[in-house]
């Protein structure tokens, strides 16, 4: 090691000192920034909930999420005839100004507003309003829960004195467990436009799942000229299906209001896939 | 190692605000085996920028001192004085060229000259001289190229024990918190981070030097070829 070699070890020890002196002073470190701590939100554990669910789960029944923005939409233009629906006299003076400012003058409010209900169009609008303000105000949420089920699932919803409230989800739940426990039986005859016909039936259930009673037709779809022919041994089929299908089992009995009397229990070619 | 200890007394103290990168708190965390890999990075990075120093001056100087001597030496009318005079530099020039002289004289000292042995010898001699004069220059190249290739290596090695030793301390504490990792990954890193500190360096500085030498040996060479040509004519001349 000579003299030159010496020089640069000097050299890069002091470098060396001088770097990792500087990076432990903090000279040319930069701190990590913790972020802050999120703000604590209070969460209560609810234990009080019902066994069953009783409202409708709007994500798993499309049908209705289509009913419920209807009504929620009306509901603000709704909003201002509600705190007035009695006097009229108040109501249809705005709906002709806003529509038709150039008929009514502003002078004769009574004028207008014996003339709006027969003729003007505004009021026909006007009228549904107050109805539907009212629907939403007085039983929104009952309203949902008789309604909804009877135009989805005839079957169950058509039981005569239900007191046993059902949801959607378990009506259909219903049918498809019924359908499922026919589909076996059900043969349907084929021929020309064989496909298009619809049978309803009308059955009686005991607890058990047994039929009770005459099973019977009710009523016939799709019954074209070239299907004719097939259409009373459809129907036969369809009787055959249930009664080959009594009894039925795994039907909740807590729900029996619902299926005891099985209304119009629909057949079509869409039940034998 | 006096170091760390200087660098130990310059740090601050022991954080409590916040987390800082310091490198001696990295170190004084650390594992003795990965403190062991952080010291001798560090020595080689020492060591690494000492050669690099004095290897740069090493090679300017012989480049400056054999451009003078060539171009004195090529100016010279007297050969014989010149070589008197400026012979025993410690030049790689002066060395070629004093081979090469002394070979030729003990060549012509003899009676019956035969040209073609003589050639052979001068060029044998000026050769070998040339060879010893680089290699004496390119002595520390070699310990550059070492540490460039294996400081990665060590950094490597001490990072994987420490975060050996970072799961460890998982297990010991039953507990997956990333608090409880994160020291030991970030001191476990900075022996890579050491590791490249020396590599990166000693790579670049390989290569440059290398080139430096190649482009000393290639001038060389040239200064004894020109020498040949000179000693060939006066062989035939003479």
């Amino acid at each position: 090691m000579d003299r030159r070699e010496s020089l640069g070890v000097g050299i890069s020890t002091v470098g060396h000192v001088l770097l990792f002196g500087a990076l432990s002073l903090g000279l040319l470190q930069t701190s990590i920034k913790l972020p802050p701590p999120p703000a604590t939100i209070d969460v209560s554990l609810a234990d009080d909930i019902a066994l069953e669910s009783r409202t409708n789960n709007p994500t798993t029944t499309p049908p209705e999420v289509a009913q419920a923005p209807e009504i929620g939409q009306v509901e603000p233009d709704a909003a201002p005839p509600v705190p007035a629906p009695e006097p009229e006299v108040v109501e249809p003076p705005p709906s002709p100004k806003a529509i038709e400012p150039a008929k009514p003058k502003p002078k004769e409010t009574p004028k207008p507003q014996v003339k709006a209900p027969p003729k003007v169009q505004p009021m026909p609008r006007a009228t549904p309003r107050p109805q539907r303000a009212q629907r939403l105000g007085n039983d929104f949420l009952k309203g949902l829960d008789s309604d909804a089920p009877t135009p989805r699932n005839p079957a169950p919803a058509a039981a005569p004195g239900s007191d046993a409230p059902m949801s959607a989800i378990a009506a259909r739940a219903l049918n498809a467990e019924i359908n499922r426990q026919i589909k076996p039986y059900w043969r349907p005859p084929s021929g020309a436009d064989a496909d298009r016909l619809v049978t309803l039936l009308s059955v009686h259930l005991d607890r058990d799942g047994n039929v009770v009673g005459q099973v019977e037709v009710v009523g016939q779809q799709g019954v074209t000229p070239s299907n004719r022919a097939q259409a009373d041994l459809h129907a036969e089929r369809a009787v055959q299906a249930v009664q080959r299908a009594s009894p039925f089992r795994n039907l909740p009995p807590e729900y029996y209001d619902q299926w005891k009397w099985l209304k119009p229990l629909r057949f079509d070619a869409r039940l034998a896939q | 190692m006096i170091l760390p200890l200087i660098l130990a007394a310059a740090a601050p103290p022991a954080a409590a605000g916040p987390i800082t990168l310091s490198p001696v708190e990295l170190f004084l965390q650390a594992d003795i085996v990965v403190k062991i890999v952080m010291i001798g990075l560090l020595l080689a990075s020492i060591w690494t920028w000492a050669i690099i120093i004095s290897f740069s001056a090493r090679i300017g100087r012989a480049r400056r001192g054999c451009e003078n001597f060539e171009r004195a030496f090529w100016q010279a009318q007297d050969m014989d004085a010149f070589v008197k005079e400026r012979g025993k530099e410690d030049l790689p020039s002066a060395q070629v060229l004093a081979a090469g002289i002394s070979e030729w004289r003990r060549s012509t000292a003899k009676r019956n000259l035969a040209a073609d042995g003589t050639r052979d010898r001068l060029a044998t001699a000026m050769g070998s001289a040339v060879a010893g004069a680089i290699d004496k220059i390119s002595d520390r190249l070699n310990i550059l190229a070492t540490i460039g290739s294996v400081a990665p290596f060590v950094g490597l090695f001490g990072t994987v024990w420490g975060i050996m030793r970072s799961f460890t301390s998982i297990a010991g504490e039953q507990s997956t918190s990333l608090a409880v990792v994160a020291p030991g990954i970030a001191e476990a890193l900075f022996a890579t981070a050491i590791g490249l500190f020396a590599a990166i360096p000693a790579v670049i500085a390989y290569n440059r030097l290398s080139h430096g030498v190649n482009r000393l040996e290639s001038r060389l060479q040239r200064f004894a070829d020109g020498l040949y040509t000179t000693f060939s004519r006066e062989l035939e001349g003479g």
